[in-house]
């Protein structure tokens, strides 16, 4: 018993071992934490000063700006540790009066790599500390100082440590990223202009490495001309002393909330042609001019377009079906039924676009990374919405009706329930069309994003009506609805065959889960199959039978029984990148190997993809898993990248981001340094070649 | 937009070699003190702030009177300047100027209250302490720290190499500035929110 509590004791204590003791000093608490659950020899560790600070301080960027000091950070390893340089969180400015400083408010992550030495002695600890000293302001200014430490078991492997991982993953992913971009720098009436090639997308700040190299606070005018970023910056005291001959700095780039860092060396040059003139642009330091008029009322248009052609997508089929099947009821109906059923299924869509276009706004607002279709990356509702489409199969199937039954068409009741589950499909038309962004979509979306809210919400719409469009015909022109054949037996054929369109929907969603949540999660939704089927089946006898209350309670009592569980779905810790039973060797998307890739010169296909995304999947098995273009791939030496984003990822969304997308799917193709060619949305076998064959 | 343009322009640093921006300041004795009325003589400018922990570093430690005793005994006139604005930490008025200084034992020629900002930003001054140095014909020979060790802590002052003592014996000397730009360290001025 004693060695039991013994052992206990230990497993607790090493769980807790990644994580330092916290320091609370006046502004700020401070801990020392580990990315890993042990130190491994010959192997670089992140760990990180975690610090929480008082609402409304700041510390410091590595250029605190105007006024300010960077932390300092004084080591005590064990020996042959060595800790690396500080990595910082990205910088903001922090206006203050006529001054501005670089800084960090709220929860900064100071991360720093140690080498653990090749001869670290296994099963001994490692004791880490550091003497942290940092100037906290709110607007004025406080030195702190903590000593923190922070104990660490040597293994030959170690785990990610539980919730310190998510954390140093986080910001790591959020360190400057060296794209290798070209990028000179003149001077130009008194003003320096950096001039920057192939500098992604967003909004442009330069964070110079070195305090005194340019003025904080004035704006930054920025230019953008033939893939090139212009940037006027105020030259700082130390510039203007000892004017440097080179500028080496921090490139922040702001889309739409979303920020990204690129280290940026620039050389001193006398060759810039400085492209027109920067007084006006100085005005608009933005980068689109989707605001014009003009543009605005073309937007709207391929919105109402793109509706439209989501129709004929993939992914909305089993809707169209259900669609459809209720269309085909209406045959012969009077006019008044037919119209209210289309503007019910008009206002299931329009109501449904509108909530996920706010919920998508209030989220981004709120800092998520997240992208049109983010809610299939919720096993939960993944899960949740394979039931729904199971029950919807089995409806259709025979084995209940909802609110009425087919031979009642026509009564004033039928019409009433008929309106419901109008309103009901283009709900789920919505919420499963999603992920299928059109070409047109595309385009337009991200437009949305950056565009006011009122504005992005508009173009939801439009997008919406566009989808419902077709059945709004259907109401408004009274001779087609009266071509529909009359309705009879033949309806619950249809209906029947229509139910095998659920339930390949069914099988497909479960898969998307399967990856997302792993096999036990498909344990789970299996029995919410059974479960609902159960539930549908009592629901039906009650049907038969009348009212029945009790076989009413237990359909529901199985209904809840089914959907409880799927609810407590998680994603799983390392999702399985696609796994693709083809020879090629696929590697996951990784930015620093990309623009390796890039500088040596060897070609990069990158496939933007998720589980979800049924169009994405319908081109990996007819394109690019076919033994074909596997083989072009290998004979070009194209290196094949695997993008996935089934869960969400914000380093991939960044990066579909600053292709001017939103969603998934998306290929480029990258030869060398060029910027990369996009490639349409369907894929033909004849196109990849095409485009990886140009090459030479 | 308007405002945001003058105040960047008045935040242009005065760059060693350049002539010094004039000013003309209420100080904490009553008087009036123009940078005219010091042609000839070299004037020390010592923004400060009694709030703020970097300027009790040099003043707890006596580093700071050490340096103005010094200065004065080579006659050299050392203004303190509070740019502070009302409200704000290290804002005071020229009593409480006084009585700060007699407290503390600090030597000064005076301080100049200057709560509406108008010299700090002429100045682009920037932390307290910030220091400069003027020389007799108006020309700007010193903008920086004080010294070299960036912290709020007194212990590290021994260590420390003193920008602004190097400045003047340059100067007494004759010889060139050797250090004549540093980045000053310290709490931010404390302006008035533009």
């Amino acid at each position: 018993m004693f060695r039991l509590i013994l052992a206990l004791t230990a497993v607790f204590g090493l769980a807790h071992a990644q994580t330092g003791e916290a320091v609370r000093t006046g502004h700020a608490e401070s801990r020392l934490i580990a990315e890993k659950t042990a130190a491994v020899p010959g192997e670089t560790l992140w760990v990180a000063l975690a610090q929480e600070l008082d609402e409304g301080w700041h510390v410091y960027w590595k250029n605190p700006g105007d006024s300010g000091l960077p932390l300092m950070l004084n080591w005590t390893l064990p020996r042959g540790f060595e800790a690396g340089a500080i990595g910082y969180p990205l910088p903001h400015r922090l206006p203050l009066g006529p001054l501005t400083n670089f800084g960090h408010e709220g929860s900064p992550t100071f991360l720093v790599p140690v080498t653990v030495p090749q001869d670290a002695p296994v099963g001994t600890n490692a004791e880490f500390n550091v003497f942290a000293e940092w100037l906290i302001c709110l607007d004025v200014c406080i030195p702190e100082m903590a000593q923190l430490a922070l104990s660490l078991p040597i293994a030959e492997a170690a785990g990610d440590a539980p919730g310190n991982a998510e954390r140093i993953k986080t910001a790591r992913s959020a360190l400057p990223r060296d794209l290798g971009l070209s990028a000179e720098f003149t001077d130009r009436d008194g003003a320096i202009v950096v001039a920057i090639a192939g500098a992604p997308e967003g909004d442009a700040y330069f964070y110079p490495n070195v305090q005194g190299t340019t003025e904080p606070t004035p704006p930054q005018a920025a230019l953008r001309e033939e893939g090139t970023l212009y940037l006027q910056l105020t030259p700082g005291i130390d510039y203007q002393v000892d004017p440097p001959t080179e500028l080496n700095g921090l490139l922040v780039l702001d889309m739409e909330g979303q920020e990204i860092g690129v280290e940026i060396a620039a050389a001193r040059t006398d060759a810039i042609s400085v492209p027109g003139n920067f007084a006006a642009a100085g005005a608009d330091t933005g980068t689109a001019s989707a605001g014009a008029p003009g543009n605005i009322i073309l937007i709207f248009l391929s919105a109402l377009l793109g509706g439209v052609i989501l129709n004929a997508m993939p992914c909305v089929f089993p809707i169209v079906f259900l669609k459809a099947a209720s269309v085909a009821k209406l045959g012969g109906a009077d006019r008044k039924t037919v119209q209210a059923d289309a503007v019910a299924y008009t206002a299931g869509v329009l109501l449904t676009f509108a909530a996920m276009a706010g919920l998508l706004l209030v989220l981004r607002g709120a800092g998520a990374q997240i992208g049109w279709g983010f809610h299939l990356q919720s096993p939960i509702v993944v899960g949740l919405a394979a039931v729904v489409v199971f029950l919807i199969g089995l409806n259709l199937a025979g084995l209940f009706e909802v609110g009425t039954s087919v031979q009642g068409v026509g009564s004033d009741l039928a019409a009433k329930g008929g309106t419901a589950g109008s309103f009901f499909t283009g709900l789920l038309a919505v919420f499963v069309a999603a992920p299928c962004i059109g070409p047109f979509l595309s385009a337009v979306i991200p437009y949305a994003l950056g565009a006011p809210a009122i504005a992005a919400i508009a173009v939801f719409l439009a997008i919406g009506l566009g989808l419902a469009l077709p059945y709004l015909m259907l109401a408004a022109v009274p001779d087609l609805a009266a071509k529909l054949p009359r309705p009879g037996p033949w309806m619950i054929r249809l209906k029947q065959v229509f139910s095998f369109a659920m339930f390949g929907t069914t099988v497909w969603l479960a898969w998307v889960v399967s990856i997302q949540a792993g096999p036990q999660a498909v344990l789970i939704l299996g029995i919410a199959f059974v479960l609902s089927a159960f539930a549908a089946w009592l629901f039906g006898l009650a049907q038969e039978k009348g009212t029945a209350p009790r076989l009413r309670f237990g359909a529901l009592a199985a209904i809840i029984g089914a959907l409880v569980p799927v609810t407590t779905l998680t994603t799983a810790a390392a999702p399985t990148a696609l796994a693709s039973t083809a020879a090629l060797t696929k590697e996951p998307y990784d930015e620093a190997r990309l623009a390796s890739l890039r500088a040596e010169g060897t070609p990069v296909f990158i496939d933007f993809t998720a589980a979800w995304c049924v169009t994405c999947q319908y081109n990996k098995r007819v394109v690019l898993d076919t033994p074909d273009i596997q083989g072009v791939f290998a004979d070009t030496g194209t290196v094949f990248m695997v993008a996935d984003l089934t869960n969400p990822d914000p380093v991939i969304s960044a990066a579909i981001e600053r292709q001017g997308r939103s969603g998934v799917p998306l290929y480029l193709y990258y030869n060398g340094k060029d910027d990369p060619e996009i490639l349409p949305q369907i894929l033909t076998p004849d196109r990849v070649k095409q485009t990886l064959e140009q090459r030479g | 937009m308007i405002g945001t343009v003058i105040s960047l322009l008045a935040l242009a640093a005065p760059i060693p070699g350049q002539p010094a921006p004039s000013f003309t300041e209420t100080g904490a004795s009553g008087a009036t003190i123009s940078l005219d009325q010091y042609a000839g003589k070299t004037v020390v400018l010592e923004w400060t702030n009694d709030g703020c922990p970097f300027v009790k570093k040099h003043y707890g430690a006596k580093n700071m009177q050490q340096l103005q005793k010094r200065a004065a005994a080579e006659g050299i006139v050392w203004l303190q300047v509070i740019s502070s604005a009302p409200g704000k930490q290290g804002f005071v008025d020229a009593d409480g100027a006084m009585a700060l200084n007699a407290e503390r034992g600090a030597v000064v020629a005076d301080t100049l209250l200057d709560a509406d900002g108008s010299m700090g930003r002429a100045y682009a001054a920037k932390t307290t302490p910030h220091m400069f140095i003027i020389d007799g014909d108006g020309v700007v020979r010193y903008n920086g720290a004080i010294d070299t060790i960036p912290t709020a802590n007194a212990d590290d002052i021994p260590n420390a190499q003193n920008y602004v003592a190097a400045a003047l014996r340059d100067m007494k000397n004759g010889r060139e500035v050797v250090t004549t730009v540093s980045k000053p360290y310290g709490c931010s001025v404390k302006y008035a929110d533009s």
